[in-house]
This record gives structure tokens, sequence and C-alpha cells, in this order.
């Protein structure tokens, strides 16, 4: 159930989301422009004055998106469900040893042509790659980030259940926790760089 | 103003503006204050600092950079997006106060250009003031905010006009209309320039190397202000188009990161220097009209925004809260005074007057209006009483 999110700007501060939690609350997130972020919390929708106003920088912000989004451990409930981004979805995906992709290139996997999900970064020792070329190859124990509509999504989920076993994909997502860590910032004067710090793919 | 003076002023600025801070009002009625005990007119135990060619340098820098930052905040983009309450919130606050404005000029002046200024600087509330209390009182969730600032957004843009017109209007009416019109086409070709001209802009000024980047900035700012001056209108639309054109390219923000040390010192000079020029001994002759104005404005801006947010589909209280977040007025109403003491064609009783009335004016409502925009949730809740029959289902 996606739930249903309010854009507001706020002249010279920055721009405010607001949506109702189903608890019957209300929540209003502020991204100032100076890069504050706030977040406010109305117990009732209809409350006066908010019940909690909590005050994040950038640094404090970005790392509280990334627990909360399920970075590092997600609940079971949602094992399945991916960072969506508009109309795009970011999940990441292990890719267990004994995976028959490991050693192929991301060109011999063809997951763009068959699926339409692009593999847009790999997490692995030593170094991460954050711009998959269709050469890299996935190897062992590289868990990998996707991004894609949620249609290309399904075909991506169909397409690499027929390629494993559901049990030992099952297993590598369960048995390992997931540690990749990605985030955008800002680099410079326009542009953003990703930056990936551990192991993963970015699809 | 010697080395030491200016010592001695920047200190007593930090100063006060930090127990303002503290105390969580503006600065805005700090640095005017600070002018105001230290300038010539009364308290004269205090009297440091006579206006000087330096202070008024100082002021005439401190304005250009002011509004300059004030057009950077401003972009036609933005007032589109803000979206529904613009028009109506914005044309309901035009119309009511400035009819309390022409009420207040009128009663001072008569019929005459200088009413017509009065009525804008009562007209337009602060930005600043009015931001920074929506931020200290955790204001910015709630569902009013956003036809706050879009109604600050439209007195911006209309107080634009004005300050075209401000410093050299007030001849005969045939020159005051042809002031009114090129201020008018400068301010539409600057528009324009802001939506056309900021993809060529844009490559200019990424193509530069760092170290020219800002000489850059400051000779399109000091460029427009003085081929605004030279138009025959005012430096300071000129330096709030610069903004304005600056707003929509890419470099907005850098500019604003840059600048931004400067911006506050800029202002508080400003400011404190105004201040310097604030008679009180004044207050003898336009306390009836403080007396006056001061109220019908708590009164005007009050009711604007309750109309604005009754018709724009809000509760009752949050209708109050939006018409009592726009009491304070600051900035725009100093910058009027300001342009309009160097119009040549207002008589030195108006000018001063304008200027005294000003500052006082600002003293007042900037601070009744924080207190009551502190205030006014728990006031609405005593003027709405929650219906009890609803409240229990």
């Amino acid at each position: 159930m996606p739930v249903e999110l309010r854009e507001t700007r706020l002249p010279g501060i920055g721009v405010k989301y607001g949506f109702r939690t189903s608890e019957g609350g209300r929540l209003a997130i502020v991204l100032h422009n100076d890069g504050v972020r706030e977040i406010y919390f109305f117990r009732h929708d209809h409350d006066d004055e908010p019940s909690e106003v909590i005050r994040l920088d950038d640094d404090e912000a970005r790392q509280l998106g990334a627990v909360i989004g399920g970075a590092y451990e997600r609940p079971k409930i949602v094992e399945e469900l991916e960072l969506a981004l508009g109309e795009l979805t970011i999940e990441w995906v292990p890719v267990p040893d004994e995976s028959p992709l490991t050693g192929q290139t991301l060109a011999e996997c063809g997951f763009r042509a068959k699926t339409g999900i692009t593999v847009i970064a790999i997490l692995r020792e030593p170094e991460p790659v954050a711009g998959a070329q269709p050469s890299d190859m996935s190897r062992g124990a590289t868990p990998s980030l996707r991004s894609g509509s949620s249609a290309s999504t399904k075909r991506f989920a169909s397409c690499w259940a027929r390629a494993h076993s559901s049990a030992a994909w099952k297993g590598s997502a369960r048995g390992e926790p997931l540690t990749s860590r990605g985030a955008s910032r800002p680099n410079g004067r326009g542009g953003y760089r990703l930056r990936l710090t551990e192991r993963g793919w970015f699809v | 103003m010697t080395l030491s003076q200016l010592a001695l002023t920047v200190f007593l600025l930090a100063g006060l503006g930090l127990v303002a801070n503290r105390l969580g009002v503006s600065a805005i009625p700090a640095y005017l204050l600070s002018g105001l005990l230290l300038g010539p007119h009364e308290p004269r135990v205090t009297s440091l600092i006579t206006p000087t060619e330096v202070t008024e340098f100082v002021a005439e820098l401190g304005l250009v950079f002011l509004l300059f930052f004030l057009g950077l905040e401003f972009s036609l983009g933005r007032l589109s997006r803000t979206g529904r309450h613009v028009g109506l919130g914005g044309t309901l606050d035009l119309l009511t106060n400035t009819a309390v404005g022409l009420v207040v000029g009128l009663a001072a002046f008569g019929l005459s250009f200088g009413a017509l200024i009065l009525a804008a600087a009562v007209y337009v509330s602060s930005s600043a003031i009015t931001v920074k209390g929506l931020i200290d009182f955790r204001r910015l969730a709630d569902e009013e905010t956003d036809l706050v600032l879009a109604i600050l957004l439209f007195e911006d843009l209309a107080i634009a006009f004005v300050l075209g017109f401000a410093a050299t209007g007030g001849g005969t009416t045939a020159s005051t209309l042809g002031t009114v019109g090129k201020a008018i086409a400068f301010i539409g070709i600057s528009l324009a320039a802001s939506r056309w001209l900021s993809k060529p802009l844009d490559r200019l000024l990424d193509w530069l190397p760092r170290e020219f980047f800002l000489l850059v900035i400051v000779g399109i700012l000091v460029g427009m202000a003085a081929l605004a001056k030279e138009l025959g209108l005012s430096e300071a639309i000129g330096a709030l188009m610069a903004g304005v054109v600056l707003s929509e390219t890419s470099v907005r923000e850098e500019i604003e990161e840059r600048f931004f040390s400067f911006r506050d010192v800029f202002a508080a000079l400003f400011f404190f220097v105004f201040g310097l020029s604030i008679d009180v001994g004044a207050l003898g002759r336009l306390g009836w009209l403080l007396a006056l104005a001061v109220p019908l404005t708590i009164l005007g801006k009050t009711a604007a925004g309750y109309f604005a947010g009754r018709v724009g589909g809000f509760t009752r209280r949050q209708s109050f809260n939006a018409g009592v977040a726009l009491i304070a007025h600051g900035e725009f109403t100093i910058i009027l005074a300001q342009v309009a003491a160097g119009n040549s064609r207002l008589s030195d009783a108006v000018q001063s007057d304008l200027t005294a009335f000003a500052g006082l004016y600002v003293l007042a409502t900037a601070t009744v209006g924080v207190v009551l925009m502190k205030e006014s949730k728990w006031i609405g809740r005593r003027l709405f009483p929650p219906k009890l029959v609803s409240e229990e289902r």
C-alpha cells in the first residue's frame, strides 16, 4: 500500500513532505535549504501543536534514512520490499557463492534485456564498483543493488528465481545480514556521486 | 565614524543581537535600537555617532546587499509553485492593508506622494521576522504556514513596484507616472531575463574561474543598481532585480553560500545606520499616528489573514494564526523609508517624519507581532473554543 505523500514548497525555507500514519497521527518532514531536516509528529491528525519535533543535521538525517529504509537490517515481513524512488525502486540483491550467475559478466547475465532492470552498482571486496559496466562480473558473495520500475522488478524476481534454487537464495538473504550502505552526496558544484562503502550490488 | 567607533558599534550590534536571539525575537528591532541609542538624537547621553558620508555609504551598501539577497530568494518559479493561495490571499491582504495604510498616510500627510509611500510601508509585512517566527515556534508543519509564505511572496513582488518609483516619484503627475512606467518596464524586463537568460548566464558563470566568480556577481549587482539609478529609479530596485535575475540560475546556492557571511554584517549595519536617523523626540509629534497605525495594523493583518484562510478552506484557528503571523513589520518598511528619504521631491519634514515613523513603527509591530504570534494558538483556543459535541464524537 503506497503512502500518500504531500509535497509543499516553503519559499525561502525549503520543502515540506507530509503524510498521515495508519495510526491516526500525522508526520511532516521539512528539508531546510541549509541541510537541516525537521520531523514533526502530531499524535492526532488535527492536533494544534506537534507532540514531537526532531531536528537533525544532514549527516544524521541520512543515517536515520538509511536505518529506517532498511539498509542494515530489515524486518522479516518487509524483506521483499525495496526503496521506492517515485516510479523507480532500488533494491539490493545478495549473490551467493554457489549462484550459477557467479563469474558471469553483467552483459552475459542480460538482466536489462530480459527484465528491464539495471544493475547500478556492485558492492564487493576490496573495491566497490559504483557505475557498473556490462563487462563487470558478478562474483561470489557480491550482493548487488538494482533499480527499475515495479513491473521490471517483478520480471527480475521471477527470472532470478528460475536461475537459483529458491532455498539457496532465501538462505543467503536471511543468513547474512545486509551490509551494504549507499548514499549519494553532493559532489561539489552540481552532480551527485554514489558513495558505496561495503559489499553489495545496486541494481 | 572612526575605527574605534565602528568597533564599538559592531560589538554593540552583536551583543544586542545575541540578547534578542536569546529572548526569541528578531534581531532587526535590536539593530534599530542600537542605532537609536548611539545616534545623535535622544537619548543624548549615549550619542556617540553622527551620521556622516561614511555611514551613508555603509547604509547604501547594506541596502544593496540586503535587497540582492531578498531578490535571490524570490523567483517566478517559486511564486507559481506556491499555488492557489498566492492570488487570493495576496489580493485580500493587499486590498485590506493598503486601505489601512492609506488611512494612516492620509492622516499623516494629507493627499500626497508621502501618503502613498507610508501606505506601502504599513502594507508590507516582514518576511524575515515572520519566517524566523515560523521556524522558532515550530509552525512549519502547520497547513496555514503555506498560506502565510504565499502572502509574503506576493507582498515582496507588490513592494518591488513601489521601490521602483519611491526614490524619484512625487513631482508632477506626469513625471511620477513616467517613473512608474519605467519601474514596471524595468521589473518586467528583469523577470523576463530571469526566465530566458538563466541558461546563458549559467554557462558563463560556470565557465568562470573561481576567483572571478565573486567579482562578476558583484559586478552584476552593482551594475544593475547603478543602471536603475541612472534610469531615474532607485538603486534598491536594481539590486533586488539583480537577485531575481540570478535566482533562477544553478549558481544561486553557491552565491548564497559565499555571500552568506556578508549578508548578516551588511544587514546589521544597514538597520543600525537607519536607526541613527530615528528621532525619538518625534514621538511627541508622531505619537498619535503610531497609536493609530499599530492597532489598525494588528486588526488589518489579522483580518486579512483570517479571511484569506477561511476562503482557502482553513479552520478558524488556523486562519487566525495565519493573520497574526503577518503583523510583524520589518525590513521592507525600513527600506522603503530609507529609499524615500533620498527622494528630493519630498520635503525635509516629510522625509524625517517618514524615517522616524518607520523606525518606531517597526520597533512596535515587530515586538508586538512576535509576542502575539508566539501566543496565537493559545489565543485561538480561547477565541474559538472547540465545540464539545463534535469533539466527543
